[in-house]
């Protein structure tokens, strides 16, 4: 068929027509791609742990939510700054303000901005995201009981600001 | 019309089909996830609502009852549906209002009648201070679900959504109605904040708790410098080079310190810890290294632990838990006097399997709770505690212990170590009075025994 074509083809149109085709087969793809693809690659440390540690390990699913948060709120600070995110976690978990579960602090509306924008289960854990949510949860506490942490940067609320501040490390300040 | 235009046109056609069909599909899915959010804000509401109804009829039949069986009962049960009206007000998005107060109210209601269940399953009447504050409970309750009635009338009035509230961000504007529904649970909270007193008992969520001070005396106050030598001394870097102090700030935390950072030239990042400014005490040290492998065995490692707590001047540290976490190992070691295991006294240790380096060190439970404890001598025998545990136990072990409850209070007891069943338990029996104060499990796991 291709090869009887009449031959007054003009150059312009056969490029409009391979754009077109272009475009189709770009917006297929990337619909496929976040359709099928993109939540299998996203294989982090975490997974391949879960697959090698043993079941009904109750504390377990604490490390895989804490270090998500750490891993998306934390990324780039200095390791005692990743262990005291996680620690105002534990310590929201055990304070009578707040939700007395790791789940029921993270996803309570509104809470955490990574949960509201989804890079909470986009952001990939490392195994330093992993250790600074164990230790943690065994226990260590850089913050002292906070209950909030802010970056005194993009901080919008003013009312945060009324909080009592105990430490600051790396971009984040630290309050109760 | 020649055969390319045709075809151009159509594949402009298919495209737009394409787009149309996609478009169509993403609203339709959209909607769906909406109307799924939206029952779930509405499950949380409602069911809330019917938690505070239960709350209001379990605490006046509380007042009502003089059969102390049935108190239990009606206790307990304000005690779950307390906490179930908090895990459901933490599932609505009042993320902009402020609910901190109504949480609390909720919490220490709870944890109040809990406390109150078990005095009564002790044999401890109600007393007249403790009557009342159940009435308090009762009258706040009743106020409480005003509020939420007046929200849910507002609700039913503009017909309003929640996950219209979802949507919005934290600096966004709110309907005129939605604001209404905001403004109903804000005075809920501030109607809490101004009524209620602070409450002052003996459970874990009582507002004296917040208030903790070391129990012993930590020393003279040191300066930025005694500090840094300090952190030096504990980190075996005094007097030597390959180091370099990068910040010295300061925490205000329950014992203010001094926040020091050094980087070792050998190691990738840095080692964080903080000194108290009182006493110069290393109350905590947090680095950040992976081991690629494990050589040391539990037990090797356990005597690496012992030797460091020896150096750092923690005598008679005993071992009493360890998890093993990849290739780092935990630990965690109390202090024991004339053979009582003083489990507040609590120090934790982070080990590195492979070469035995301690990478993570917490004393402030220690020094947070270490005190001249004077306990008396025990009025029961071991063989007396031994028989107040459940029958069916196999007896493995019995020690004198001082355990913390929770609270900043503490009980001398006899922990009995047994299997039940197939399980192993540690049960606490009062050393002076004979009370089973505690009771947990200890659950092994491939990590290691945890207590639950």
């Amino acid at each position: 068929m291709k090869q009887k074509k009449p031959p007054k083809v003009m150059a312009g149109q056969r490029w409009r027509l391979f754009l077109a085709a272009v475009l189709v087969l770009v917006v297929t793809g990337v619909g496929a791609y976040r359709h099928y693809l993109a939540p299998g690659s996203l294989i982090s440390p975490l997974e391949q742990r879960a697959q090698t540690s043993g079941m009904g390990e109750p504390i377990y699913d604490d490390v895989h939510l804490l270090s998500r948060m750490v891993a998306s709120e934390a990324r780039g600070e200095p390791y005692q700054g990743q262990v005291a995110v996680a620690a105002v976690i534990v310590n929201r978990v055990r304070s009578p303000k707040f939700p007395g579960t790791v789940a029921g602090v993270l996803f309570e509306p509104a809470a955490f901005e990574p949960v509201l924008n989804g890079t909470f289960w986009t952001a990939p854990v490392s195994e330093e995201h992993i250790r600074a949510a164990e230790q943690a949860l065994n226990g260590w506490d850089p913050s002292y009981g906070s209950l909030f942490f802010w970056n005194p940067a993009t901080a919008s609320s003013p009312w945060i600001w009324t909080r009592r501040i105990i430490t600051s490390i790396g971009q984040h300040v630290f309050g109760l | 019309m020649d055969g390319r235009k045709a075809t151009a046109l159509a594949l402009a056609l298919l495209l737009l089909v394409v787009a149309g069909h996609w478009v169509w599909q993403n609203q339709r899915r959209m909607r769906a996830a909406e109307y799924a959010l939206e029952a779930n804000y509405q499950r949380a509401f409602f069911d809330m609502l019917e938690n505070m109804e239960n709350l209001d009829c379990l605490l006046g039949k509380s007042l009502a009852s003089n059969s102390r069986g049935q108190r239990i009962m009606t206790l307990t049960g304000i005690w779950h549906e307390a906490e179930r009206a908090r895990g459901n007000m933490g599932c609505l998005p009042l993320g902009m209002v402020n609910l901190m107060r109504s949480q609390q109210y909720l919490a220490q209601l709870g944890d109040y009648c809990r406390l109150l269940a078990q005095r009564q399953a002790r044999d401890q009447d109600l007393a007249a201070e403790e009557w009342q504050q159940l009435c308090r409970f009762h009258q706040q309750t009743r106020d409480i679900q005003d509020g939420l009635r007046e929200v849910l009338a507002g609700i039913r009035e503009e017909d309003l959504k929640w996950r219209s509230f979802a949507a919005l961000k934290r600096d966004q504007r709110l309907t005129p109605a939605g604001q209404s529904l905001a403004d109903g649970f804000g005075r809920i909270d501030e109607g809490l904040r101004d009524q209620v007193p602070t409450l002052t008992y003996d459970g874990p969520f009582s507002d004296h708790m917040e208030e903790r001070e070391p129990m012993m005396a930590l020393g003279e106050r040191i300066s930025k410098e005694e500090a840094r030598d300090r952190a030096l001394e504990f980190l075996d870097l005094k007097g030597r080079s390959g180091y370099r102090i990068e910040k010295t700030t300061k925490t205000r935390g329950r014992i203010p310190a001094y926040n020091i950072v050094i980087q070792r030239e050998k190691d990738t990042s840095p080692i964080a810890l903080d000194v108290s400014q009182q006493g110069g005490h290393i109350l905590w040290m947090l680095t950040s290294c992976t081991p690629r492998e494990s050589t040391l065995s539990l037990s090797q490692a356990v005597a690496k632990g012992e030797e460091f707590l020896e150096k750092k001047g923690y005598k008679n540290m005993v071992p009493t838990g360890t998890i093993v976490e990849g290739n780092q190992l935990s630990l965690s070691f109390v202090r024991r006097e004339e053979g009582v295991i003083m489990y507040p006294d609590l120090i934790k240790l982070t080990l590195a399997l492979d070469n035995g380096e301690i990478v993570a060190f917490d004393a402030l439970g220690y020094l947070m709770c270490h005190h001249q404890r004077d306990l008396p001598p025990p009025v029961l025998k071991a063989e007396e505690a031994e028989k107040m545990v459940c029958q069916q136990m196999e007896i493995q072990q019995t020690r004198l212990a001082v355990i913390p409850l929770g609270t900043w209070e503490e009980r001398f007891c006899y922990e009995v170590r047994g299997k039940v069943n197939g399980d192993t338990y540690l049960v606490y029996i009062n050393a002076l009075t004979g009370e089973e104060e505690e009771l947990l499990q200890l659950l092994e796991t491939e990590a290691g025994t945890r207590a639950i």
